[in-house]
């Protein structure tokens, strides 16, 4: 008799039962608003200007005039498309920008249109026949997309940050050929904790299949020498490890960039790697922000940038402390989550930070497990100190406010 | 025993029951339910039966468990708890259906529940025992309860 297949929720059901949560919180007014008008310091949202804390912009580099003035020259010497693909012929900044990345990364860098493409190019060429791919729970869902185009390679899903069950699955497969692929964040983007660099460098010491592929968008630009983020900071340039960066985010330009191991898998990539032969280029005015912010991380004024951001973080971790929030992470990052108890408070919260002036954002599932919902909170260079100070102290009120209103039997 | 023992030392049987579904449900942070004692506390022909909006489960022990273990690997759960708040209990020869009003939560301390609602149970006795032969419930239904913990359906939970 042939065996019951394994039960499992069908492809259609996940995303019917996703969109309920995810109407949910639109029906709330609480996510997929259009914003009138933002400056960085500032959003306009349903009216009202509120004081930004929603931002990916955590070096606040969108309107530096170093962008702005590569942006404009690069549109006065190539216009608004480079109508080529970029298998046969690439805009000159593209080279200007490898050659730029190169010094910043410390190891050879591909660029590529965002970092979802990046990951789509470079994961198939990456890994091998033979291989096995673990990634974590809470990989970005792009990382979790990329991997879905490797069927024929063993995949499991790991705990989060579950350096024990890594370990253990490495052995288990040490006698397997090929290499064993772990796929992780390297900055979580919704709870705001690393990934666990100082344990997954004596897991690579320990075992020669590990090979790790580090999406790392989220601690591009803000942290590190030049900016190169936390995987890059801790592994700098070893072998075994591949580093995805953003270029959108903190960088405030476009694209994303592979930092990798050598220049003949960089080539394999260039050639292979489906995105890069078959998608459109980054437009070159964007290309030429992202040389002008490339330029600006290189430069001598960076390091005070990066530093004026750690400021900031400290007066945000200490008034938290003061007022008694309680955050999913001890990590120091510019991304917060304070937990609540329910998705009703953090909507509720939502909007009394927008009564009070302030704007943040839900995250409740599916972009995080159902009993992790919370506020997320971001911490950037436009937010003032006096801003930061009166943000936590709002949300503290408006944390205890809805606590309040949802007290039942 | 007597009549009245007897229904009393079913009634006390049902408590523990009861009581043992919902611990063996829940898990903390980075456990799983506890599948071996689950196993006990249902009968071997039981049927496990998930209404949502989007459609509906038809399980068994085994199937539900890939379901849970499923959920727990993409991460929809780390930890769950789930207690009971309140049950009706009618008996019909030797079935019992328990209507038991549950409330979910992000921990045991929460303040404010994820979900509640209705598990409904059917049990009959085997080899000397209560066990659930089927369970059921609607996670689009939620209950509110009365000042005598009386429990009915709530058209809106309020936040989905």
């Amino acid at each position: 008799m042939a065996r019951a297949e394994r039960f499992r929720m069908s492809h259609s059901r996940k995303i019917d039962s996703a969109e309920r949560y995810v109407s949910a919180a639109q029906e709330a007014g609480v996510i997929m608003q259009t914003a009138q008008s933002a400056s960085g310091r500032h959003v306009s949202v349903d009216g009202a200007r509120l004081l930004n804390f929603g931002s990916c912009s955590y070096m606040a580099l969108e309107r530096r005039p170093e962008l702005r003035q590569a942006t404009l020259a690069a549109l006065d010497e190539y216009g608004t498309q480079f109508h080529f693909s970029r298998a046969y012929l690439q805009c000159p900044l593209y080279q200007e920008l490898e050659r730029l990345l190169e010094q910043y990364a410390g190891r050879p860098v591909l660029v590529a249109a965002s970092t979802s493409l990046a990951h789509m190019a470079g994961l198939p060429v990456l890994v091998r026949d033979g291989d096995h791919m673990l990634i974590d729970q809470f990989a970005h869902a792009s990382l979790h997309s990329a991997v879905q185009l490797l069927p024929a390679i063993p995949l499991s899903i790991l705990r989060h940050n579950r350096m024990d069950l890594l370990d253990a699955e490495l052995t288990r497969l040490r006698d397997q050929p090929g290499h064993v692929w772990y796929i992780a964040d390297g900055l979580y983007s919704m709870l705001g904790d690393f990934a666990p660099f100082a344990e997954l460098k004596q897991l690579l010491d320990k075992h020669e299949k590990l090979r790790l592929y580090i999406d790392d968008a989220h601690s591009t630009s803000w942290l590190g020498q030049h900016g190169h983020g936390a995987a890059l900071e801790h592994f700098a340039n070893h072998e075994r490890v591949v580093v995805a960066l953003s270029l959108n985010k903190a960088f405030s330009a476009a694209g994303g960039a592979l930092a990798l191991p050598d220049r003949e898998i960089l080539q394999r990539i260039r050639r292979c790697g489906g995105p890069m032969l078959f998608s459109g280029p980054i437009q070159p005015p964007m290309l030429g922000a992202a040389v002008g912010s490339a330029r600006l991380h290189l430069s001598s004024d960076f390091p005070a940038l990066q530093a004026e951001l750690q400021q900031r973080l400290d007066l945000a971790l200490q008034a938290i402390e003061r007022a008694g929030i309680e955050l999913s992470t001890p990590a120091r990052s510019p991304i917060f989550q304070a937990q609540c108890d329910s998705p009703r408070i953090a909507f509720t919260v939502a909007e009394r930070m927008r009564e009070r002036g302030f704007y943040c954002c839900i995250c409740v599932f599916p972009a995080v497990p159902m009993n992790r919902p919370g506020i997320r909170f971001t911490i950037s260079r436009h937010n003032q100190p006096e801003d930061i100070q009166g943000f936590v102290e709002a949300l503290a009120a408006s944390l205890t406010e809805a606590k309040r209103s949802a007290t039942r039997n | 025993m007597g009549n009245s023992e007897t229904q009393r030392a079913e009634s006390v049987e049902l408590d523990q029951l009861m009581r043992a579904f919902y611990e063996v449900i829940s898990f903390e942070e980075g456990g799983a339910p506890d599948w071996a004692n689950m196993a006990k506390l249902f009968s071997p022909h039981a049927r496990i039966t998930r209404l949502t909006p989007e459609g509906v489960d038809y399980m068994d022990l085994t199937s539900f468990r890939n379901l849970a273990e499923e959920m727990i690997e993409v991460g929809a759960f780390t930890s769950f708890f789930e207690r009971e708040l309140t049950r009706r209990v009618d008996r019909f020869g030797a079935v019992l259906h328990v209507a038991s009003a549950y409330e979910t939560k992000i921990s045991p301390t929460a303040g404010d529940y994820l979900e509640r609602g209705v598990n409904s149970l059917q049990l009959i006795r085997e080899s000397g025992r209560w066990k659930i032969l089927n369970l059921c419930w609607d996670v689009a239904a939620s209950v509110e309860l009365d000042a005598d913990n009386n429990f009915m359906e709530r058209s809106s939970h309020g936040q989905s």
